[in-house]
């Protein structure tokens, strides 16, 4: 009895466990707001109201699930914004510019996670790449291994920007 | 000596993720610039591509090209005489014209009502004319869904090889090319269980794309649903098969997928020989086969 309340409370646990989590960082924070957002900001944390997030929610259709935003405010009124979103599965970050006028400016990922590619970094999976390798010169730094197959839909993101745009347009613009 | 570095960014391009990762001896700052640019490549080619902008040219050309002959930009140009020509060589197996029923499944977007979906139109309506214009002889809709991702990567890696990079690797949601001393090998991922399971493989050839229905069928909800249709019989793809081209450059390996996954063997085998290609199949039972063998 004891066992099986045992295996019950760790099932959460093994059931992550083997396909692991593997998180792709392509940008820090630092390094988006150097390309986004380049010179003088300062930091400018939004809390966003009950009734702010239902009318941003109203305006373009997409859930806000998160009162506080982290954001970058340059003298001329541009602004960097940090958020998630859902993915297929996992959460991705992104960091999108909105200029002085509301224009999206840029749009970066930060970390996208995903179920998949964590055996790719495994050193036996590569090892089945022993002997085929026509010419495996490079590789300062990390191992890259591209990933090929059918085309991921970003829409995801899309939402997210569109969520953002109604919260300067709705916040951030009277700020 | 100065140190070798290695930066990948990531922006959503293309209606997918596009990621570029540039290796060399540049400072880092100098190398995310350069990765920028190399995104601009990319967004100028959704701009003059897309079906979902209703000012790309193919909206134009969607609007009125059977009207009046249109001046597109020599890069759109490009792009659909290489698309008739793949629809010549494989027997109409790739076609562009297939937009309609995508329409209709809700995979594109309509523009307004003006916006004929008649579905008799073919790939041989589209005329090419001299001074980069092109015209229907009766009222269609391309799309370019199946081409232009690997054209966008061509262009990027176009302009990253003018930069003196150790190496370079654009890959817009699958459809990737490679450039100079970097790393050749590849995942591939298994279309029976895309999100967990690759099969590894070398890079053949410089570009790489795969076709496959699995995440459209995932993402619709729907069983039926697939963004490659049969250009005769307008029936989805449905089958488990995932069909991945290494080409020369990207957007042959892009379009020789779909042909690879429509049309009989006999057609696309001399059509991969041709484009100096390779194809490898992965099938639903976890067989790889490869062709030519």
């Amino acid at each position: 009895m004891r066992r099986r309340c045992l295996i019950r409370s760790f099932a959460p646990a093994l059931l992550l466990a083997p396909g692991g989590l593997h998180a792709q960082v392509y940008l820090t924070r630092e390094q988006a707001k150097a390309i986004l957002l380049p010179g003088p900001a300062e930091a400018c944390p939004i809390s966003l109201s009950k009734k702010e997030r239902r009318s941003i929610e109203a305006a373009c259709g997409v859930d806000v699930p998160r009162e506080a935003l982290e954001a970058w405010r340059s003298p001329a009124g541009d602004w960097l914004l940090f958020d998630s979103v859902k993915g297929r599965y996992e959460a991705i970050d992104l960091a999108v510019a909105i200029s002085a006028r509301g224009e999206v400016q840029g749009v970066e990922i930060l970390t996208y996670r995903e179920t998949y590619g964590y055996e790719v970094r495994q050193p036996e999976w590569r090892r089945q790449f022993h002997g085929k390798t026509v010419d495996s010169k490079l590789k300062p730094g990390k191992d890259i291994t591209p990933l090929s197959g059918a085309t991921i839909s970003s829409q995801s993101i899309t939402r997210g920007v569109r969520r953002l745009v109604q919260t300067w347009e709705q916040v951030l613009r009277h700020a | 000596m100065t140190p070798m570095k290695t930066i990948q960014r990531c922006q959503p391009l293309l209606g997918t993720f596009v990621e570029i990762t540039l290796c060399g001896e540049a400072p880092e700052t100098k190398l995310q610039q350069q990765a920028g640019k190399a995104f601009e490549m990319i967004r100028w080619v959704q701009r003059m591509m897309s079906f979902h902008d209703a000012d790309s040219d193919i909206s134009r050309l969607n609007r009125c090209g059977h009207l009046a002959p249109l001046q597109v930009h020599p890069w759109t140009y490009h792009v659909i005489e290489l698309a008739a020509q793949l629809s010549r060589e494989t027997e109409g197996a790739f076609d562009i014209t297939v937009a309609p029923r995508l329409v209709r499944s809700g995979l594109l977007p309509r523009h307004g009502a003006y916006t004929s979906l008649a579905e008799a139109g073919r790939w041989e309506d589209i005329t090419l004319h001299g001074g980069r214009a092109i015209s229907y002889r009766q009222p269609l809709q391309i799309d370019l869904g199946g081409i232009a991702k690997g054209f966008a990567v061509d262009k990027a890696i176009e302009y990253l090889s003018t930069l003196g990079l150790h190496g370079a690797i654009v890959n817009a949601g699958g459809d990737l090319r490679v450039l100079g001393q970097i790393d050749s090998r590849v995942a591939i991922r298994d279309p029976r269980d895309p999100h967990r399971a690759a099969v590894p493989s070398i890079m053949l050839r410089p570009a790489l794309a795969t076709s496959a229905a699995y995440f459209v069928r995932a993402a619709s909800g729907l069983k039926k649903a697939a963004a490659i249709l049969h250009p005769r019989t307008g029936k989805p793809m449905r089958s488990n098969l995932s069909v991945s081209v290494f080409a020369k450059t990207c957007i042959e390996a892009d379009a020789l997928t779909k042909a690879v996954l429509l049309a009989p063997q006999k057609v696309w085998n001399p059509v991969l020989s041709a484009h100096d290609s390779v194809a490898l199949l992965l099938t639903a039972k976890g067989e790889q086969v490869l062709f030519p063998a």
